[in-house]
């Protein structure tokens, strides 16, 4: 099931699939880590279009709202 | 001269080793951006004298930002690269490192941070990754000192890596190495991690932060009213004033150097608030009343710095800063505008676009008062009461939310979201907390008590010269019209150019109702930056930008004043 990050469950972990964004926007994620093929797991997300916070690389990252929805997460 | 960089990803401890390789003191904290200027300094290199220059932490090399531009510049002057590493976050920081191999220039990495890798249950095999990178590697603990003298040893066989990386994939060939030469034990999650997760959840995380915050209060007033009532106004009621009564017997009351120096006696004695001396109030002001709230904030903030509990605050109030045009990192220069407006505004620059800079410098200017005014503000003002003081910092949050809202429906311009690495908690290192806390205060020191004394000369010479009572004239109707405060008070408006501290001690011997006290306190604060802030802003906003943020502070003190008159 592919979920992006809003509308994955806290606590739950798959691998990025996607990103839909432009050049750009995928820079900004690859070099943080956030790249197709990399697990990440959903640590919380935060109400009224706050930030989503996620693991990648043993490192815990937060993620606005508007890039979070952008992100496509196969999760298992 | 040999020039050495020190790069690598945020938050890797570069500023740390630093300061271990030169003895320059530098502020160091547990989040990114902490170091937003080039730092330079010298060391001794196998007899030789060489420059080490502290890079700003970036992710890539790509120029995909300004930072990452620079970086880019700094690399071609650069004879050696000390690339720093997280040795906890190996396969994360080695893409930086592959990035900065392919430019071919000699380097030596650091794996920062060696005696965390044991809690965390990393085992990393040092002479296997040397072998794979062909440059040296050299585990240190930067805090402690721990591995910093073999640095220096093997600083001089950096060399160029011959290692063929696979460039367009360098997340998995970071990804390759890693696996080769790190190994990873089975552990329980810590207490740490555990509070992690706590802090950074909206339903457990925003209760933590309203306990952080009332008990940082709790402490800052502790022992920032304990500093002051037990140590520093006994010495100065029991040993510096009569010490000066007797120095200075041969001065006549009255005298223009009595006035100059001791100040106008009240009751015939020197009342260290209201004399308004070089030697009395001029002292008293800067050491007694403020310096024991500068220590107390420092230390409490040093604390949540170091611990890496800023970003957190940064994160739970995102949603808050969304509606203000900033986004939750923005926190960052608002909490260490509580301590000193001046370092607040250089760290702005952690934000990216100009928008941004521009409303997070204006709401700070403004609406957020430094410590050496809160304190006098609670010395003054608290003596009537909490509901005066609640009401001056009630209309100063009050208006940095509607500033904000304003600001950011009007002002044009891209504001980003968030995105930012959150830091593990640590538990900070006494002796770096301390040293940490000593440099804020000397610099407090250093900066502040020779303006102050400037301050109380200017007023005195002023009164001397009846240019006080003209400017309180002219001044008169929107100071006692709009705001209904006496002529007089613009003798402080004068000062707090200068210094807000002084500005509000001024305010005591005038005979101010409670209304009049708050009223001038806010507007004290909110009127314009003092002059050191004021340099600082002109250079990170730049003229334009400063005179219409300038504009929105005059235009909105007038309003916040006439308001307060009319309501309170």
């Amino acid at each position: 099931m592919k979920f992006d990050l809003v509308s994955m469950e806290d606590g739950t972990g798959g691998i990025v699939s996607s990103l839909d964004g432009g050049e750009f926007f995928s820079e900004k994620m690859g070099n943080m880590g956030i790249v197709p093929g990399a697990a990440i797991k959903k640590i919380t997300g935060h109400f009224m279009r706050g930030p989503v916070i996620v693991k990648v690389k043993d490192t815990e990252i937060a993620i606005g709202y508007g890039m979070s929805k952008k992100i496509i997460v196969e999760v298992q | 001269m040999k020039k050495i960089l020190l790069m690598g990803n945020p938050n890797v401890g570069k500023s740390a080793v630093f300061s271990r390789l030169t003895g320059v003191d530098v502020i160091t904290s547990n989040y990114s951006g902490t170091t937003v200027a080039y730092t330079r300094g010298c060391m001794r290199l196998g007899g030789e004298k060489a420059e080490i220059i502290d890079v700003p932490g970036v992710y890539s090399l790509s120029a995909a930002s300004k930072a990452e531009e620079v970086a880019l510049d700094m690399l071609k002057e650069g004879d050696i690269v000390v690339n720093i590493i997280d040795a906890t976050r190996l396969e994360r920081n080695l893409k930086l490192t592959l990035q900065l191999m392919s430019r071919l220039s000699p380097m030596l990495i650091v794996l920062n941070m060696w005696d965390e890798t044991k809690h965390r249950g990393i085992e990393i095999d040092v002479p296997k990754l040397e072998e794979i990178l062909g440059v040296p590697v050299v585990p240190v603990c930067a805090v402690t000192g721990e591995g910093i003298s073999d640095l220096v040893g093997r600083m001089e066989q950096s060399g160029v890596s011959a290692f063929e990386c696979d460039v367009k994939d360098l997340w998995a060939e970071a990804g390759r190495i890693a696996g080769k030469s790190q190994k990873f034990f089975h552990r329980h999650h810590t207490f740490l991690e555990t509070l992690a997760d706590a802090s950074i959840t909206p339903l457990t995380g925003i209760p933590i932060a309203l306990v952080v915050a009332a008990v940082s209060f709790k402490i800052v007033r502790f022992i920032g009213e304990g500093l002051i009532g037990y140590v520093f106004e006994p010495f100065f009621e029991k040993l510096w004033g009569p010490f000066i009564v007797k120095a200075l017997a041969f001065l006549t009351p009255g005298g223009l150097l009595h006035e100059i120096l001791i100040g106008k006696l009240i009751d015939g004695d020197i009342d260290f608030v209201q004399s308004m001396g070089l030697l009395t109030t001029g002292l008293f002001v800067p050491v007694a009343m403020v310096l024991p709230y500068v220590f107390s904030f420092y230390l409490v903030l040093g604390f949540l710095e170091d611990s890496g509990y800023l970003p957190r605050i940064g994160v739970l109030s995102d949603n808050l800063m969304h509606r203000v045009g900033l986004h939750g990192l923005a926190i960052i220069p608002m909490m260490l505008g509580l301590g000193c407006n001046v370092p607040a505004a250089m760290a702005t620059r952690v934000l990216e676009t100009r928008r941004e800079r521009f409303i997070a410098a204006t709401l700070m200017a403004i609406a957020i008062p430094c410590m050496a005014q809160i304190a006098m503000v609670m010395g003054l003002v608290g003596n009537y009461g909490a509901k005066a003081l609640a009401q001056v910092f009630g209309t100063l949050f009050i208006v940095w939310i509607a500033l904000g809202l304003l600001q950011n429906l009007l002002i044009k311009g891209d504001s980003p979201e968030i995105f930012v690495e959150i830091p593990p908690y640590r538990m900070p290192y006494v002796k770096v907390l301390f040293e940490k806390v000593f440099m804020r205060v000397k610099w407090f020191v250093k900066e502040a008590v020779p303006f102050v004394m400037l301050g109380v000369l200017l007023v005195n010479l002023l009164y001397a010269l009846g240019v006080i009572e003209f400017l309180g004239k002219l001044a008169a109707p929107v100071i006692t019209g709009i705001m209904g405060l006496p002529e007089k008070t613009v003798a402080a408006l004068v000062v707090g150019f200068l210094r807000k501290d002084v500005a509000v001690g001024m305010l005591a011997p005038l005979g101010l109702s409670v209304k009049q006290l708050v009223i001038a306190s806010v507007v004290l604060a909110m009127y314009f930056p003092c002059v050191a802030t004021f340099a600082v802003l002109i250079k990170e906003l730049g003229w334009k930008d400063m005179l219409l943020s300038s504009l929105i502070m005059i235009v909105s003190t007038l309003l916040v004043g006439g308001v307060l008159n009319l309501i309170l």
